[in-house]
């Protein structure tokens, strides 16, 4: 444990988390006072740890960061530009804080409700479920972000979807970060219940801040026969620390279909961990990572099938230019109860630059034995005989390698339900694999 | 089909017996003055003493790596027999005056040590508990300028040549059991091909732990001169014992220019018992240089012994366009736990690796592959090929995949797959549809499955591999 993370452990720790004196509330400011005792004991951590081997955060250790007090104004005609036509609800946060002249929530058309947490502690039965699932959702051990973002999230977002035999509705979540060299801890827990049908996009986004941490948690938990579409798309400030948890939990016969663009953020680490709880289930994961300039995106996911009849599919694509550096870790662990489950994961690195470099480790722990698993990665360039052939087409060298790399990203956003969304990531990948 | 898997899992350890023979061995424990013995006893020269001091002045200050995929008992080092060598005689000339408990031991293991190891065409340099006690081909070796023979001989007559490369591939400060094996290894194999010289046999050396207690601490040194060739054998078998014995041994292989490097290992120590009592602790660093251009080091192991096993046959290919190749399978059952791989560095540019790796687990082992592929920002042009491959026999096992791939040059390719199965039923099925009984169609598909090693190990090896699954499918076999 390093001084330095330590230290900067403590400076965070001095903020504030939830402020509610409802009695309704007792377990969850509990939960924050057991968080920051926890961190007492294990301070953020460091590229000593296996864990983080590949991302050193010295970068955002030496920079003392405050809470976002002073809110910058943020302009709505702006904001409305980032929205998306699709969205039956828009909830706007800005610097962790609900604004609500930003937000739009459609009238309650639907069984779906959005709502901060004090209304769902109001709700009994959403204040059971909420107190149940929170930090219970899945998977292996709680890290030390996450238990920050635990001790000090001031607020939650609370999606709860209970529409079974609608049509599928899209909520978006825009998280602007206008702070400089400040932090948030943005909570969102989303509890679908049996065979609801939603879909969410979870958006970040830079607009004036600068050097800022976002150090974000996502919860969903997904009961039986429930579809959940999960979009996340971090398009930070390249200045800023980006640190999320998405942990995910599903139920029998439920399936869960995720998309992680990393497209921003001077240091961005995402860590999805999904868990199968019951029988069968399907999980789907595409990810796409871009690297650019001094940029280090880390991906660490992990799908755990611990019953019966799992299935399970990965893609996951990165691109490194520039003098950047691309992380992915992708664990996939069957139980020993987890018989008869079918997965497979791949994971494709293009390096462009001489000075890109790329760390993959693709995992398999499997403890059943009537089982499909199988993995694969590759790390490569751009194919010559493809660059010629477009060069005999007369493209020039920039733009035929261009259309190679955007080629190579496009796969895993093709059949992205967001249709616009589409467009705007193609912007991205056109934009920063430009050679 | 059960039955028959039953059969394979519970094979009991065929070499399990022990020769009593009067052993001359240290006091428990380690410190300097044992360090000094064990020089002083081998009659060693200043600078390899120095050499151990400083090696365990290093080991001080080092902890045991807590990262391997695997469990064991606390090991006290304080409680440790770290030297142990069958009692002196005089120099042999002929067979005739090894001692016959030994030679009886040989011929239980089934070794070509007489006129059979003629016939086989491998020279065997026996090393029984720690101290070469012959070798035999030195002669006809000699003629073709090849040194082959144990560790001490070497330091006693190629002092030079132990002094350039002794520690020259895995440095005492490498890691924590490199560092004691530096310390206090009292024996091993030193093999040196000169320039130009094809090795006209395969050379062989068979290791077996035989005194309760005694830590076994081999040290093995080959170097191929510029253009040379030498493919190098190594088996291991060992008594049945219920306390825990540590092996920690120290491979070195050095390719120069051109030079060729097969090293090839049957791994069958005793493993525990089915409650995994007993046993041998293997963890051992082997790591090759391709320190020329064209060189190439190729490692081919078959790991079916041992209660835990930490070892990963490493290549550092240093050279231009040098080759590093590394096969494995490694098989574990009952409560054996195995955490194996390989580690290849792309320095030179245009150099090429390829890793395949079978692993079969049964009983309620746990079975691990580990891996590195770094590729280095200078090592234009490098090219890696790696394939994983696991089998579970039951649902008490495991099998763990763990590939790290680091790349910091954009002209690389790398590319990494891995797959877990089990015998299919319909598998089954197909062979028993053709009459194969199903016994029989299990040992097939396993021998198919790791079919991809067994054909890169040499002749008398792979017909060895082979038998040595035969006996733990025996029983299902017929």
């Amino acid at each position: 444990m390093s001084d330095r993370a330590v230290e900067f452990t403590a400076s965070l720790l001095e903020g504030e988390g939830v402020t509610l004196d409802s009695p309704k509330g007792k377990w969850l400011r509990q939960r924050q006072l057991e968080a920051r005792v926890a961190l007492k004991e294990q301070a953020l951590p460091t590229s000593e740890e296996e864990e983080w081997r590949f991302t050193d955060l010295t970068s955002l250790y030496k920079n003392t960061l405050s809470s976002p007090d002073d809110r910058a104004a943020v302009d709505a005609s702006v904001v409305k530009t980032f929205l998306i036509p699709e969205a039956s609800s828009a909830i706007v946060l800005v610097d962790g804080v609900y604004s609500a002249e930003l937000s739009r929530t459609n009238a309650v058309k639907t069984k779906i409700r959005v709502t901060d947490l004090k209304s769902a502690l109001g709700d009994e039965r959403l204040r059971e479920r909420l107190e149940r699932q929170l930090n219970n959702v899945g998977g292996d051990g709680v890290s030390a972000f996450c238990e920050m973002n635990t001790a000090l999230f001031k607020d939650i977002v609370v999606v709860h979807a209970d529409n079974r035999g609608v049509d599928m509705e899209t909520i978006h979540i825009l998280n602007i970060s206008t702070g400089k060299h400040t932090f948030n801890h943005p909570r969102l827990m989303l509890l679908a219940e049996k065979q609801a049908r939603i879909c969410i996009l979870e958006d970040y986004l830079g607009l004036g801040g600068f050097g800022y941490m976002t150090n974000a948690v996502s919860e969903l938990s997904i009961s039986a026969g429930a579809e959940v579409i999960h979009v996340k798309l971090q398009r930070d400030d390249d200045s800023a620390f980006h640190i999320a948890h998405t942990h995910v939990g599903v139920d029998n016969g439920a399936v869960y279909r995720n998309w992680s663009v990393s497209v921003g953020g001077a240091v961005s680490r995402h860590n999805l961990v999904t868990r199968q709880r019951e029988e069968g289930g399907y999980i789907e994961i595409k990810g796409l990572a871009l690297g650019h300039d001094k940029r280090i995106v880390d991906t660490h996911s992990c799908i755990e099938h611990t019953k019966p009849h799992g299935q399970s599919n990965q893609v996951h694509k990165t691109i490194a230019g520039g003098r950047s550096k691309i992380v992915f870790n992708g664990k996939v662990k069957v139980h020993q109860d987890a018989q008869q489950t079918n997965s497979s994961q791949q994971n494709r690195n293009l390096l462009l630059s001489a000075r890109a470099s790329v760390d993959a480790k693709p995992e398999l722990e499997i403890f059943a034995d009537d089982v499909k698993c199988a993995h694969g990665a590759t790390v490569g360039q751009v194919n010559d005989d493809e660059l010629f052939y477009l060069k005999t087409r007369g493209l020039d060298d920039g733009v035929a390698r261009n259309l190679l790399n955007y080629a190579f990203a496009k796969e895993v956003i093709d059949d992205l339900p967001i249709k616009s969304l589409a467009g705007v990531i193609e912007s991205y990948i056109k934009q920063q694999t430009r050679v | 089909m059960s039955t028959a898997i039953d059969n394979i899992v519970n094979q009991p350890y065929k070499a399990g017996f022990h020769t009593d023979i009067e052993t001359d061995s240290v006091g428990r424990g380690l410190n300097e003055d044992v360090i000094r013995t064990i020089s002083s006893k081998k009659n060693e020269p200043e600078w390899l003493l120095e050499f151990r001091l400083k090696a365990y002045r290093h080991w001080l200050t080092m902890t045991e790596p807590k990262w391997p995929n695997v469990t064991y008992p606390k090991i006290d080092f304080q409680d440790i027999i770290y030297y142990s060598a069958p009692k002196p005689k005089a120099t042999k000339k002929s067979m005739d005056e090894v001692d016959p408990e030994l030679l009886e031991t040989f011929e239980k293991l089934g070794i070509p040590m007489n006129e059979r190891a003629a016939l086989a065409g491998v020279a065997v340099d026996v090393v029984f508990d720690s101290v070469s006690v012959t070798t035999t081909f030195k002669e006809k070796l000699a003629e073709e300028g090849i040194i082959f023979c144990s560790f001490s001989e070497a330091v006693k007559d190629h002092p030079e040549l132990i002094k350039k490369y002794l520690g020259s591939v895995v440095p005492y400060t490498d890691n924590f059991y490199s560092a004691l094996n530096s310390a206090v290894f009292t024996d091993g194999s030193f093999c040196f091909i000169p320039k130009g010289v094809k090795c006209p046999m395969d050379l062989s050396t068979y290791f077996r732990i035989n005194t309760q207690d005694s830590g076994q601490f081999e040290r093995t040194l080959i170097v191929a001169e510029e253009g040379s060739q030498v493919c190098y054998l190594e088996g291991c078998t060992a008594p049945q014992f219920d306390t825990n014995q540590l092996h920690a041994a120290v491979v070195e292989l050095v390719a120069l220019d051109d030079a060729d490097i097969k090293y090839s290992t049957v791994q069958n120590w005793y493993a525990g018992d089915e409650n995994g009592v007993g046993g041998i602790f293997n963890f051992v660093t082997k790591r090759g240089l391709c320190k020329g251009k064209n060189s190439k080091i190729s490692w081919t192991q078959v790991e079916t012994g041992s209660a835990v096993t930490w070892k990963y046959p490493s290549c550092v290919l240093l050279g231009d366009n040098s080759i590093g190749e590394f096969y494995s399978v490694a098989l574990t059952n009952n409560m054996q736990q195995a955490d194996t791989g390989t580690k290849m560095f792309h320095i030179g540019k245009n150099t090429r690796s390829r890793i395949i790796s079978k692993g079969i687990s049964a009983g309620k082992s746990n079975n691990s592959y580990r891996g590195l592929v770094k590729v280095s920002p200078k090592a234009d042009g490098a090219r890696n090929y790696s394939q994983c491959d696991s089998m579970l026999i039951g649902d008490l096992c495991g099998a763990n995949t763990f590939p790290y791939i680091e790349v910091g040059n954009k002209s690389a390719t790398v590319e990494h797959e891995a797959s877990t199965s089990k015998i299919g039923e319909e598998q089954l099925f197909y062979f028993l549809s053709r009459g194969i009984d199903s016994e029989e169609a299990v040992s097939m598909i396993i021998n198919g499955f790791v079919r991809d090693v067994f054909m890169h190990l040499p002749m008398e090896f792979a017909v060895e591999a082979t038998k040595l699954l035969g006996l733990k499918l025996e029983g299902s076999v017929g």
